[in-house]
């Protein structure tokens, strides 16, 4: 029995390798998951438990001469809700934009973003938003951006959205 | 029987040129000439001998008396000597030996005790030590041959006889041949008679399980123990070589891995695009390090586990080559038992 551990020993030896990682870049702040402009949530999944408080970040990615937004957001009423809405830093506070939020309570929040006059204007990807939900039910709920939001050059015109994005919460 | 070893005549040899050289004054030059030729012609001939110089010392006895001991001990030594693979101590010196280290003959007939009390003093490379025991027709005889130097039992013997007491003479001399490792005569075999039960130990033989043993412990142990050294000492480098290229690769492997989990969490956590780029491309990276090591460690430790295996298996299959007795070559001072003179004592192989 002795010389067969140590030959089964040896043979494991010839097997040996080791764990290896294989990394999924999945951020949806990265342009090769999400086609520019476009409204994400980031990031995608949060675990959270029954009474817990979620902090979700809204972000516009790569956009160019916005100056307002309107970000509509779905959620199920049943399982979550929305405590609080506050203004990211994309829209520089400096600026004094207009930040509004309309909650229906129904599972749906649109939230307002917009600077008042012409020449004011924000590029690039950024925070545009921060929505707190209070998990009142366990489960899992999907946090969706409508395609009907919209984003608005200084002049009113709409600027077309190419991806919308989504965030999972899990509540346990 | 030659009552001194062939070392002591080469001692005397010596001195007698000695004195020979200084009476006829010849050169200091021509005496180093013909020393170093004659010191190489004897250590040529030396290595071509398979001779041992052999002390028997008188057998321990039980059921027979001291006198009948004494006989087939003598018998014993007489059938050693017709080996032709044996120079004969002197008895009577090795006997006289005992009793001036202050000890009985009859009380020292061990080789523990022979060999604390006048090891260093004893002429012989090896001594025979023995016992026969008697009851009723039955008979068991023992005989060890132990190597002076190492202190270590070469061979030991023993036979269980039941028959006539010529038989176990006969079967005492058997053992003479046996205990030299060499084959009885036909006419001796021929002579049995009786039942006989035989066991023949080599202490120190080698074997290809114990080079086996040893190789699968230790890489190269097993050649080391085969006296294959330098095959030893390959196998044991080409896998210090292996093991130690799968250990670095290890170490760049498990810092590459740590790297891709630190830049992989900070990547999904990154909210700005320039520093999500950065940690992209760190990540990647570091992933390419990781798995170059992963292959690197798993090629290095597959190269050793082969090597231990081979090793291995040329361990188990090296040919033994046995050492014949008193092959290792030792030189020193002791007293000549015979001369009362310290004498310089020169072991060499003899075959």
């Amino acid at each position: 029995m002795r010389w067969i551990s140590f030959i089964l020993t040896a043979c494991v030896s010839v097997f040996v390798s080791c764990d290896l990682i294989d990394p999924e870049f999945d951020n949806p702040l990265d342009v090769q998951n999400n086609k520019p402009p476009a409204l994400l949530i980031s990031p995608e999944d949060y675990a959270s438990s029954l009474g817990q408080s979620v902090e979700m970040s809204l972000y516009a990615l790569e956009v160019e001469g916005v100056a307002g937004m309107r970000a509509q957001v779905n959620y199920d009423d049943t399982m979550v809700e929305v405590t609080q809405v506050v203004p990211g830093t994309f829209f520089d506070s400096n600026q004094s934009p207009l930040f509004v939020y309309d909650d229906d309570k129904n599972g749906k929040i649109d939230v307002y973003s917009v600077f008042l006059g012409s020449n004011k204007q924000v590029s690039g990807t950024g925070n545009i938003a921060i929505i707190n939900f209070r998990v009142i039910s366990n489960g899992e709920t999907v946090i969706q951006i409508s395609n009907e939001s919209q984003l608005l050059d200084s002049n009113g015109n709409s600027i077309p959205l190419q991806s919308f994005g989504k965030g999972v919460i899990r509540a346990q | 029987m030659r009552s001194i070893t062939s070392l002591g005549l080469l001692c005397r040899y010596f001195n007698f040129r000695v004195k020979l050289f200084s009476i006829i004054d010849i050169s200091k030059s021509m005496y180093r000439y013909y020393l170093i030729l004659f010191t190489g012609l004897a250590l040529m001939r030396a290595q071509e001998s398979s001779v041992i110089s052999v002390g028997v010392v008188d057998f321990q006895a039980e059921g027979i008396s001291d006198l009948e001991v004494r006989t087939l001990t003598q018998r014993f030594t007489s059938e050693l000597n017709n080996t032709a693979r044996a120079i004969l101590f002197d008895r009577e010196v090795l006997n006289n030996q005992i009793t001036s280290a202050g000890l009985t003959v009859a009380g020292c007939k061990t080789p523990e005790c022979i060999l604390t009390n006048i090891g260093n003093e004893l002429g012989a490379q090896f001594i025979i030590t023995g016992s026969i025991s008697k009851n009723g027709d039955r008979y068991a005889l023992a005989a060890v041959l132990t190597d002076v130097v190492t202190q270590k039992a070469e061979r030991v013997l023993s036979t269980d006889y039941r028959g006539p007491v010529d038989g176990m003479i006969t079967e005492l001399e058997i053992m003479a041949w046996e205990i030299m490792d060499l084959e009885p005569p036909e006419s001796l075999v021929t002579k049995r008679k009786g039942k006989t039960k035989k066991k023949i130990k080599k202490p120190n033989t080698k074997s290809s399980i114990g080079a086996l043993a040893r190789a699968t412990a230790l890489p190269g142990w097993g050649h080391f123990y085969l006296d294959q050294n330098s095959r030893g000492l390959m196998f044991m480098s080409a896998e210090v070589v292996a093991l130690a290229t799968g250990y670095f690769a290890y170490m760049n492997y498990s810092r590459a891995y740590d790297n891709v989990d630190r830049y992989w969490g900070f990547y999904k956590e990154s909210t700005d695009h320039t520093e999500l780029q950065n940690y992209k491309t760190r990540t990647l990276e570091a992933e390419q390090i990781m798995l170059d090591n992963n292959n690197l460690l798993t090629v290095a430790f597959r190269a050793a586990a082969a090597i231990h295996l081979v090793n291995m298996l040329d361990a188990y299959m090296t040919e033994i080559v046995q050492k014949p007795l008193g092959s290792s070559a030792t030189v020193g001072f002791n007293l000549d038992p015979i001369s009362h003179q310290p004498q310089l004592r020169l072991t060499i192989a003899l075959d």
